[in-house]
């Protein structure tokens, strides 16, 4: 066990070295330079342009800049915003609470919501609720964020009045709404994940032998079928998790939320490529970190991965 | 290892033997499926008593399975259904008594062991938690005590270092090992009847019989009524007092081991008698049975195996042969020319 996590640990370095370098290279492949985008209209005077180019080392060849940036990562500082005169990691630290939040409430939602319908429709399988839930996770899936975005604004929000429209005005019920549009295609996937595998797990042996035992009907799906059906579900929400966390550009575009995605998306527009950069490369990290604990999560949920 | 018996729960009696544990009256099991009505078990009747040990044989298919899945009250349902027959243990009839009941009964005063004990056990839980699970369910005890008498039974069952072990998962233990967990899981609260549905198929040969003897020596001991559910003859003559030949969802056969063994009545007994091995007398060519076992979706007119009975005649495939007595042997057999076969 501590050697596959050792393992498993050294296997994230190459990935980071690989994405980060990825994410760096592409954000040079952009037109136009920074230093201009600082001036808008203006053209800078001579002194402060070369200020400047001096400060961000952009007088080096790209591949030093990425050594010299990818230096700093590994002290922790993401560099600064030329745009917005403040280091990445404020900008972070003050918009990536939002996200969390956003993402936890869309968590719970994924479970609660899906991890129900999912059993409902495994225990009923073939009968009118399965169907109901295997068609309204197909609807799901199939409704774009953003039309599910505007529709439930408009609906709950103007006509019915009953959560805020947009913003973080009025706390944890401002996040109901855009938690729920986020959550729900992963909140189908996990529906259907745990209708098929628990339906599968319901056909196993061991879940006769549970009975056999003379144990309630409620403990052996609880105990002996779901503690086994599940393992797949909470890898998949774990691995969604770490998606979510690193920001939800369009959700949180649509509901005005000061979150990781939503000033992500604003730099894209601003050509703010240290924002880019930063954020998206400590989004991986937060994935990576997360695919990491699923795969430790896995382990200690099934004995059998351990030795194997 | 005998003088651990009592202390597994000393309220518990063991029964006399002879004492009448089981009585199963005209029983049929139907699966109501897409493409027909399977008749998995038609007209099913048998007794078992203390102490002894009925063998229920049959190719697959032949609804042995079936049986013990009724006696269990655990056939999937839906698509299963009992449509007739009464099964009583002791003084209860087990498809009248609530659910609570039924439950009391599976596990502590009925229960069973399958064909595969590694898919049979859960893998996500030690043995030690399975075993145990019983004494902390049925009889409430604590994680503690539970684990003790898993390693109680452990032991009885022949398990080494059961102390080590009883924290190890199932995928950790040999299929032998497994299949002694699952003994131990299923004699956990000292139940009367054992049902074991091929114990011991799905093991090497040198293993089979190690479990069959654990199986005889744990039924010498509390007196266990022992069904035991296989295709293997081997196994059955060497441990069976009562045999039940099933094909096709009935039986066709039912007398004493030593008889049966010795000259069966039945043509499909004969069949399987001829294809097995022998290590005695003649170089005799195996002769299989030819064709193969019915669809229970379409069982063949009267007597389902005519199409394979190298003596059938006209009745035979229009008339369902019924279980008769017939001169000269001791059991009975469902065979419209079982004297002229036998004779």
């Amino acid at each position: 066990m501590v050697r596959y996590t050792i393992r498993r640990i050294l296997l994230i370095i190459p990935t980071f070295i690989g994405a980060s370098a990825l994410i760096f290279f592409a954000g040079f492949a952009l037109p136009g330079d920074p230093v201009s985008a600082f001036g808008g209209e203006r053209a800078l005077p001579e002194a402060t342009r070369n200020a400047l180019i001096e400060r961000y080392r952009l007088d080096q060849p790209v591949f030093d800049q990425y050594l010299g940036y990818m230096g700093d990562v590994l002290t922790g500082d993401f560099g600064e915003s030329v745009l917005r005169r403040r280091s990445i990691n404020d900008i972070f630290a003050e918009t990536f609470p939002n996200t969390l939040r956003l993402a936890a409430l869309a968590v719970v939602f994924e479970l609660v919501i899906g991890l129900l319908a999912g059993i409902v429709a495994a225990l009923r399988k073939g009968k009118f609720l399965d169907s109901l839930v295997l068609v309204s996770t197909i609807i799901a899936i199939s409704i774009p964020v953003f039309v599910l975005g505007f529709s439930l604004q408009y609906i709950v929000g103007v006509q019915w009045q009953i959560l805020p429209v947009a913003g973080l005005q009025e706390g944890f019920r401002s996040l109901i709404l855009p938690a729920f549009v986020l959550g729900t295609l992963s909140l189908a996937y996990v529906a259907r994940l745990t209708r098929t595998s628990l339906a599968e797990t319901l056909r196993e042996d061991y879940v006769r032998t549970a009975q056999a035992k003379g144990l309630r009907h409620s403990r052996v799906i609880g105990r002996h079928a779901l503690r086994n059906a599940l393992i797949p579900v909470i890898t998949f929400i774990g691995i969604d998790l770490g998606a979510l966390m690193g920001g939800a550009i369009v959700t949180e575009t649509i509901f005005n939320i000061n979150g990781v995605g939503f000033n992500l998306f604003r730099a894209i527009g601003t050509r703010d490529n240290a924002i880019v950069v930063g954020f998206t490369l400590i989004a991986v990290m937060i994935y990576l970190t997360m695919s990491l604990i699923v795969d430790l999560l896995y382990a200690a949920l099934d004995p059998r991965i351990r030795y194997e | 290892m005998a003088g651990t018996v009592s202390t597994i729960d000393p309220r518990n009696v063991h029964p006399e033997p002879g004492e009448p544990l089981l009585d199963v009256e005209d029983v049929s099991v139907e699966f109501h499926t897409d493409a027909g009505v399977v008749k998995a078990v038609t007209d099913l009747s048998f007794n078992l008593a203390a102490g002894e040990t009925l063998a229920i044989i049959g190719e697959s298919g032949s609804g042995k399975s079936v049986t013990a899945q009724a006696i269990m009250g655990i056939v999937p349902s839906p698509p299963g259904k009992i449509p007739k027959g009464s099964i009583r243990y002791r003084d209860r009839d087990l498809m009248e008594v609530p659910d609570k009941e039924k439950r009391f009964i599976r596990g502590q005063e009925i229960a069973m062991i399958f064909q595969d004990p590694l898919t049979s056990l859960n893998p996500v839980y030690s043995v030690g938690w399975q075993i145990g699970e019983m004494f902390r369910i049925h009889r409430g005890a604590s994680r503690a005590e539970a684990r003790e008498k898993a390693i109680e039974l452990m032991e009885r069952v022949r398990i080494p270092e059961a102390r080590r072990r009883v924290g190890d998962y199932p995928h950790q233990f040999s299929g032998g090992m497994r299949q002694r967990v699952m003994i131990a899981m299923a004699l956990a609260l000292e139940p009367k009847i054992l049902i074991a549905d091929e114990p011991s198929t799905a093991l090497d040969v040198t293993v089979q019989a190690q479990i069959m003897e654990l199986l005889d020596a744990l039924q010498q001991e509390t007196n266990m009524g022992l069904i035991l559910i296989t295709h293997d003859l081997g196994v059955v003559a060497s441990v069976a007092d009562v045999v039940l030949l099933m094909y096709a969802g009935r039986v066709v056969e039912s007398n004493e081991a030593y008889p049966f063994y010795e000259k069966p009545a039945h043509p499909y007994a004969h069949g399987l008698m001829n294809s097995v091995a022998k290590l005695s007398g003649s170089e005799k060519r195996l002769e299989p049975i030819v064709g193969s076992p019915p669809s229970l979706l379409r069982v063949p007119s009267g007597c389902a195996f005519h199409p394979r009975c190298p003596y059938a005649l006209d009745p035979c495939w229009e008339e369902i042969p019924h279980l008769r007595e017939i001169d000269g042997y001791s059991g009975v057999v469902a065979c419209h020319f079982a004297e002229e076969i036998r004779g």
